[in-house]
């Protein structure tokens, strides 16, 4: 699941879990689910990884990717 | 006697002189009499003050062009001098032709704008929206100069450990509208970027030119990734900029509009979780608070219950005190029942001289023996 679609769908857990007709086995059951959600949503932003790169062309036309270095 | 020539052979040696030496001219000079018929092909002169040209330009070469060529219009033409002999007039066949000018680019731009706007390109409707969190951002730009260091800073502010992939193509001049083009194409094929960023620095119209050409304004229109488009100014527009799915002002901004700020979701992240347990904490009390009015109602189900219950029983207990055996008692009469209390003594037969027997008053008993069984 996308970072966007989880943080959306935690939104809408809790404006579940403050609507009244939920049970209260219903609402744990909500809140766990809240909790993996903010849990995957934080994983992703730690799995990010800062790479700058550049595309090179190799002859056959496909592209080649290297590390970005700025020329001076 | 010099040697008479026949006006075809005139006009063959002219043809032979003319066209070798004139292969490829560069011309200069206002469109007049332009006539295009239905072949496709045009035809008109380019003049100055002095001077007239005729010029031919043919279908295929015609639909190179950038924009419609019209009386008035100062052009550059390149192409090769041809001699016509039918007429004796010598000719330019054009094979390249360009507005001259700003006015010109102006027009150029102003036409293709309509154009691509009938055409539905710019329509919003089909406009994608940007990723929310991109883990791979495309830059298609120069990879020198200011504009790659502003959006790769402005992406290190605000999220540091983004993944930048630059697509390096030239941002003006010849073939560069090719290049920034084949970009973008390029990255759909990879497949990886998440949205494209599309720059260039401020310029003149001229320098802007290669983002207002129909080949970059299909390659974008084509991408199934989102492209942000930054080229110029803050009031430059660029085809580039009506076709992408959304335009930045300038390079940085395109950077700030693609990518959130790491800290900021984080904290929203942690707002969410603080809501959560909130929420949690608010919905156990209005639990518990359900189940207090539940015992409630059924105490008091159960109390009123016990009332009718208990007039039921009042009843019962009147009714039992008619026959309670004490009541009896208290009357004066009295029990008698075997020595071990537990058979009362209804008949004689049930007695023989010397039983001890005990006798139950309203209060308290006695032991007797039986002296004698009369009847």
């Amino acid at each position: 699941m996308g970072f966007e679609e989880s943080l959306k769908k935690l939104e809408k857990i809790i404006d579940d879990l403050h609507s009244e007709k939920i049970s209260l086995e219903k609402s744990i059951e909500k809140f766990e689910e809240g909790v993996k959600l903010a849990d995957h949503c934080l994983k992703t932003l730690d799995g990010m990884r800062k790479k700058i790169e550049v595309v090179a062309k190799t002859k056959d036309g496909k592209l080649k990717i290297k590390p970005f270095e700025e020329e001076a | 006697m010099p040697k008479i020539l026949t006006i075809s052979e005139l006009t063959h040696d002219l043809k032979e002189v003319l066209e070798n030496i004139f292969q490829e001219v560069w011309v200069e000079g206002e469109v007049s009499n332009l006539r295009s018929p239905g072949s496709g092909h045009s035809y008109f002169s380019l003049k100055d003050a002095q001077s007239t040209l005729r010029c031919v330009l043919f279908r295929n070469a015609a639909a190179r062009l950038k924009c419609a060529l019209a009386d008035g219009m100062h052009v550059v033409a390149s192409g090769r001098i041809g001699v016509y002999g039918r007429d004796g007039q010598y000719q330019l066949y054009v094979d390249t032709l360009q507005p001259k000018g700003t006015g010109a680019l102006q027009m150029a731009f102003e036409q293709l704008k309509v154009r691509l706007a009938q055409e539905g390109l710019f329509d919003e409707a089909r406009k994608k929206p940007l990723p929310f969190l991109p883990e791979t951002i495309g830059v298609v730009t120069s990879p020198t100069g200011a504009v790659i260091r502003d959006i790769l800073q402005v992406l290190e502010r605000r999220f540091p450990r983004a993944r930048v992939v630059i697509n390096p193509v030239r941002v003006q001049g010849e073939g560069s509208a090719e290049e920034i083009a084949r970009a973008v194409e390029e990255f759909n094929a990879w497949g990886q970027p998440d949205v494209i960023i599309l720059a260039r620095g401020g310029g003149s119209l001229e320098d802007l030119w290669s983002f207002n050409e129909e080949r970059v304004a299909r390659a974008i229109a084509a991408s199934g990734i989102p492209v942000v488009s930054a080229v110029g100014h803050e009031t430059d527009y660029t085809i580039a900029d009506f076709v992408a799915d959304k335009r930045a002002p300038t390079p940085s901004a395109a950077a700030e509009m693609v990518m959130p700020v790491e800290t900021e979701l984080r904290e929203r992240i942690d707002q969410l979780v603080k809501h959560l347990w909130r929420s949690l904490v608010d919905v156990v009390p209005q639990q518990s608070q359900h189940i207090d009015d539940l015992c409630e109602e059924m105490r008091r189900a159960l109390q009123n219950r016990f009332e009718a219950k208990k007039l039921e029983v009042d009843g019962f207990c009147r009714e039992l005190e008619a026959l309670n055996p004490l009541a009896i008692l208290r009357r004066g009469y009295s029990v008698t029942m075997a020595e071990d209390g537990r058979t009362a003594i209804r008949r004689t037969d049930q007695l023989k001289t010397g039983d001890r027997l005990k006798t139950r008053l309203a209060k308290g008993e006695f032991l007797s023996r039986v002296e004698e069984v009369i009847a």
